[in-house]
Parts: structure tokens; sequence; C-alpha cells
């Protein structure tokens, strides 16, 4: 994993959010920021997954940076917190496992779909536990019920 | 702020502060937000107490003043994303004109709802057949894959703002703006011969994923509302079914296995 791959990931990843960020109308002030803590959360799930992790880790940690910088900006531009951490972590949406389960069951093959499902559960997992978890650390409300 | 509010004040503070929450709820944010924002308009215009039941259907909101309380119940009538708007609404709320009448508030609130989107709208095509674009990359194509799915996404995104317009209801518009997606996508694909074909089909319907309304209803679950969370996952749910079947329709028809 070179220096330029993740030049490459970063590019990539400003463009997903920056262009979902745009679709959202988010204001154009916090374009830019909006952008660019996608990036982090990005490049950071990308490197996890180079270094062996799973899916789920490298998308829980990822999740949890987005919420955490996510806050913190939010805080110092007197902006709502969803502009950032919602796109954010956008491109982490495992939309294509879950679009995958109901073309395979539409083969019948009921098995891979299943697989894909559950995969697609489970990454929206890590990503609720991701944003939870930094909700919780951020603010004491949410840790008691 | 704490004399004792008539009837009829109740009932027009109460009108102002459930449509704040209308107006939240059709641009994306969570339920508890909306809540958060109803309560703090509420009690911005002197009522003493308030208690708010937000669900994505419906609002039911209770307003109490002395010996009086007025109930009103309001339904939003769609879920789409709009972040400046919510941005708008929570800063109205913590920026209360004063005196905080229900008629300057009114004023405010149809200034916020006649804002027409910051982007034009080629920009958004634009923007959103780049994301696509780089998520083919994500996923592993080259850029091969990555021409075909932002021009396939960037076409979905045309039909797509021409249906909404015509105010069709969101799940045969994702039916058909995926199908459009994936024949576009497809048939360049083809014509340009992509080492991995399926990749950029795949990245380019992801402009329809729903995303947002699968995050707030995350968020509202983790907060005890199963409610919303499960109604808003539901319809998330259903959005991405109705991906599966738009794509579906075209692959079916040529045969190509996107699997």
């Amino acid at each position: 994993m070179s220096a330029l791959d993740l030049v490459f990931q970063a590019v990539l990843g400003f463009a997903a959010t920056f262009g979902f960020a745009v679709l959202f109308n988010v204001p154009r002030g916090a374009l830019l920021p909006a952008a660019l803590i996608g990036v982090l959360g990005h490049l950071l799930r990308y490197s996890l997954r180079q270094w062996g992790a799973s899916n789920e880790v490298g998308t829980f940690c990822g999740a949890l940076a987005v919420g955490l910088v996510g806050f913190w900006y939010a805080r110092r531009a007197q902006k709502p917190r969803l502009l950032f951490t919602v796109t954010g972590i956008i491109s982490m949406v495992p939309g294509i496992p879950a679009y995958e389960t109901v073309v395979y069951f539409s083969k019948d093959d009921i098995l891979n779909g299943l697989q894909s499902g559950v995969r697609a559960v489970l990454v929206a997992g890590a990503i609720a536990a991701g944003l939870g978890t930094a909700r919780i650390l951020t603010e004491t409300e949410w840790t008691k019920h | 702020m704490s004399r004792e509010l008539s009837h009829q004040e109740l009932a027009d503070i109460l009108r102002v502060a459930v449509r704040v929450g209308v107006m939240m709820l059709q641009s994306g944010a969570a339920s508890f937000r909306a809540d958060q924002t109803i309560c703090r308009v509420a009690l911005a215009m002197g009522v003493e107490h308030v208690d708010a039941y937000v669900t994505p259907t419906v609002i039911v909101a209770t307003v109490f003043s002395g010996r009086e309380h007025r109930t009103q119940i309001a339904k939003p009538s769609g879920l789409g994303v709009n972040m400046d708007r919510i941005a708008a609404l929570e800063h109205l709320s913590r920026n209360m004109p004063t005196p905080a009448l229900p008629n300057e508030m009114m004023r405010c609130l149809d200034e916020i709802e006649h804002q027409p989107p910051q982007y034009p709208r080629p920009l958004v095509v634009l923007s959103v057949a780049l994301a696509c674009g780089a998520f083919a990359a994500i996923i592993g194509g080259g850029t091969i894959e990555m021409l075909a799915a932002a021009v396939g996404a960037g076409a979905a995104q045309t039909v797509r703002f021409r249906l909404i317009a015509a105010r069709v209801n969101p799940i045969p518009v994702t039916v058909v703006c995926a199908a459009v997606a994936t024949a576009i996508s497809l048939i360049l694909v083809r014509a340009m011969n992509a080492p991995l074909p399926r990749l950029g089909v795949i990245a380019s319907v992801l402009l329809l994923v729903p995303g947002v309304p699968f995050i707030t209803a995350i968020l509202d679950m983790i907060r005890f509302d199963l409610v919303s969370g499960l109604s808003r996952g539901l319809h998330a749910g259903l959005l991405l079914i109705s991906i599966g079947v738009g794509m579906l329709l075209v692959l079916a028809l040529t045969g190509f296995n996107i699997l």
C-alpha cells in the first residue's frame, strides 16, 4: 500500500462524498469539510482492510472516526452534526450487497442471497456501532436512557 | 415569558412548532432531531411545557400553558433529503426572532420553504456522475468501468429529477432510474469492451441507495425509538428492493449477469 495508492483512494473518497453532499443539498460552507471528513473515513477503512482487518472492523473504525471528527467540526462551525456524519459515511453504506441480495433471490440462489444479505446487515451494524460509539463518547445523554 | 397563554395563542404556536417538525422530517432529519427542534421552538415561543411524538409518518404534539393545553397532528408528505433546510430550521430554532410571534415565525418558515436548491441541476448531475464513477474505482474497476458508471448515473439522475418534479412515488422512480442506469452503463461497458463489466453496472445505480433514511433509522433505533427506526428502515429496504427490481428488468432482458 504505497503513498500513491493512498492519494488515489483519497481522491476517490473525496469525489464519492462530495458528489453525494451536492445531491443532499449540503450548505455551501459545509461541502468541503464534509467531503474531507468522508475522505478520512474512507482512508481509514481502506488502510485497515489492506492490513488485513475485516470489512466490518474497518467500517466500524471509519464510522467512529467520522462520528468523532464530524461532531468536533460541527460544534466549531455551529452547524448540525448530520451534515458531516451522515455525508461522511455515505461511501460505506453497503448498497451493493443489498441489491445483490435481491438479484440472487430472483435467480433462486437463496444461499448466496442470504450470504450477501447477512454481509450487508453486518456492515450496516458496523456503521451503527461506529456512529453510536462516537455519539456516546461525545454526548453523555446518549449513554443514559 | 411565563404568562398564561390563551387557547387560540397555544393553537397558533403549536401550528408553527408542528410545521417546523414536518419540514424537518420531509428534509430527511431523524425523528429525535425533529422532536428536539419542535420542543425548542415551542418553548421559545412561550409555552410552559411541550410533549411531542414524532415518527416518520406522523407528528403528534401537545403544548401546555397554565391550565390550557392543545394538541395537533400533522403528517409529513414524503421523505426527501435537504440538508440545507435542516440546517436552516435548526438555526432558526436556536436564533428565534424577538418577539417570537406565530405570524413572524410562519413568515420565516415560508422563507425557508421557498429557498431553491443551492446547486443547479447540471451540477448535481455531474457530481452524482463523478461520485458513481469514483465508486466504480473503489470497488476495483478501471477507467472504462468508471466512465460507464458515471454516464449511467448521470442519466439516471436526470430522469430522477424529472420524475420527482412530476411528483411520482419514490418507489417507481427508483425502479425506473435503476433500469435507466443499468441499461446505459451496460451499453457502454459492452461497447467499450470493459474488462470488468459488472463493476461498471453495479456502481451506476449507487446514486439511488437510500443512505440517509438508512442512517437516520439506525440513529433513531439506538435512541430506543423503535417505531421510527423500524419504519424508516423498512422504507429504506423497500427502496433497496426497488433498485434490485429496476436492475433485474434490464438484466433479464439482456441476459447480463452482475453476480
